[in-house]
């Protein structure tokens, strides 16, 4: 049974979450997103939860070097600086 | 426009300026330094086009003396980030074709994988409020949000995910790369880049949620 | 351009999180109308319903749109005290007994004269509303959210039941101006 109301559903959104957060919403989907957001707080809390995961990973480090890696591309680096443009196979 | 590295401290137009010149007048700790911020986002590149963790890593051995090699050619016309990585991605382009892998970023990845979040957690339609929540998702404590173990949860969830939609996030949310810089590196469309996006975030929220909710009461 | 809009607890924007300082301007990119300030007229509020109603300014160009208007560059102006929790129960109760007097001829005959005397809106739930009738069910969860005492969720659920005898979104909308004309006149808004 469809329902004649102007927003989307919550299944919807949850598929339109990631375009709206980066902001590629055509305007009248996008009034569409809101307009639910307006009274569903299920629908907040997902998008809010959405937003914590791309925050958290946002704290994520890097992998590391490893040790012998990083040694091995100084001792390139070194290379290269005393034969700046030099053969180097 | 350069955007901000999430990681490390030169950012920017400014930063990378700052970084070319030490590195042409030879600054071994500034080389270094440049080495480790990209070392991580590198290796996953590199990973998607070859076979093994090992191939991947002499690639982006590689793709650095390459780019010592091409410093006095880099003219600055694409950011210092995009230079390193357009070279790095040749590299593993090149290696990838020995290793006999298609050179294709996991187009497979773009195929319908289905909704997001299981239909099950919502009403059919042939019932009042089709599409609604029948399952909904309960809020997470901020407590938990806010410490350490949500960023391992996340870090966690990312090991899991398929290849194409690992990087992409990775690049997008731990690497802070804007999206027309990732799809310029993956050669990929806004809109594939964004299918990615999607996937990768909406399961590593369903992780989240998975092992936030399976510890006992909240 | 004076307008209304409604902010989450602390004047936050309640899905970005935006915090307004009252008195500030605050501008967007004008090629991003999706960061646009967004506000309601009267006609708008029972779309956008939350804790703190604010009046705002709006410069131009001021956008309008059907559900809301928008405009580059805005700042909230005061609180509008008024809408506060009592007004907000009030709110909730009288979208409720209007939902009760929109279903009761749709109801299943045997439950009509119930809930037709029905003094109080707990009343309402002891009765199995939702037995025999599409506006039953919607009945029932409109008087569950007003219980809850979810202003938005009631009057959401109000609208919907309007629409549900044929009369599609027209009706919705005609249910939303219903609310509307509460709000302004129980807010002492023109």
């Amino acid at each position: 049974m469809k329902l004649s109301v102007p927003d989307v559903s919550c299944r919807e959104l949850v598929e339109l979450v990631t375009e709206y957060l980066e902001a590629r919403l055509p305007v009248e989907e996008r009034t569409r997103f809101e307009l639910h957001l307006g009274y569903c707080d299920w629908c907040r809390t997902y998008l809010r939860q959405m937003r914590q995961v791309r925050d958290a990973a946002e704290e994520l480090t890097e992998e590391s070097i490893a040790p012998e890696a990083k040694s091995a591309l100084l001792a390139a680096f070194r290379d290269w600086k005393r034969g700046s443009g030099g053969d180097e196979p | 426009m350069g955007s901000p590295s999430a990681s490390g401290s030169a950012s920017g137009v400014g930063g990378e300026e700052r970084e070319l010149a030490a590195l042409r007048a030879g600054d071994e700790t500034a080389f270094l330094a440049l080495v480790s911020r990209h070392h991580g986002a590198m290796l996953r590149v590199a990973a998607m086009f070859v076979k093994s963790r090992a191939s991947a890593e002499e690639v982006v051995q590689e793709a650095w003396i390459g780019v010592l090699k091409g410093l006095h050619l880099f003219e600055g016309r694409s950011s210092l980030r995009s230079w390193i990585f357009k070279i790095l991605v040749n590299c593993a382009k090149t290696r990838g074709m020995h290793d006999a892998r298609a050179v294709v970023i996991a187009l497979d990845e773009l195929v319908d994988e289905g909704p997001s979040v299981s239909p099950d957690r919502f009403r059919d339609d042939t019932e009042r409020w089709p599409g609604h929540w029948s399952q909904p998702p309960e809020p997470w404590p901020d407590a938990r949000v806010e410490s350490s173990e949500m960023v391992a949860l996340v870090r966690q969830a990312l090991e899991t995910l398929p290849e194409a939609q690992r990087t992409v996030m990775s690049l997008r949310d731990v690497d802070g790369w804007d999206s027309g810089e990732v799809c310029e590196l993956l050669g990929i469309s806004e809109g594939n880049q964004r299918v990615l996006l999607h996937r990768a975030r909406s399961k590593v929220r369903a992780f989240v949620e998975e092992q936030l909710g399976s510890e006992g009461s909240p | 351009m004076i307008a209304l809009k409604f902010l989450a607890t602390g004047a936050v924007a309640p899905y970005t999180g935006f915090r307004w300082s009252p008195g500030e301007w605050v501008t967007a990119p004008a090629d991003r109308a999706d960061a646009w300030i967004h506000a309601c007229r009267a006609a708008d509020l029972p779309y956008w319903l939350d804790e703190e109603l604010w009046r705002v300014e709006l410069d131009a160009p001021v956008h309008e749109a059907r559900y809301q208007i928008a405009s580059p560059r805005g700042r909230l102006l005061e609180r509008v005290e008024a809408w506060d929790g009592s007004v907000a129960r009030a709110f909730t109760n009288a979208c409720a007994w209007r939902a009760r007097d929109v279903a009761l001829p749709q109801l299943a005959p045997a439950l009509r004269d119930g809930v037709a005397r029905a003094a109080s809106l707990d009343a309402i739930r002891e009765i199995d509303v939702a037995r025999g009738s599409l506006a039953g069910a919607y009945l029932a969860d409109v008087v569950k959210w007003a219980l809850q005492g979810r202003p938005a969720m009631t009057s959401y659920v109000g609208a919907v039941l309007a629409s549900s005898s044929g009369g599609g979104l027209a009706a919705f909308e005609a249910e939303r101006a219903w609310q509307a004309r509460w709000l302004a006149e129980g807010l002492r808004i023109e």
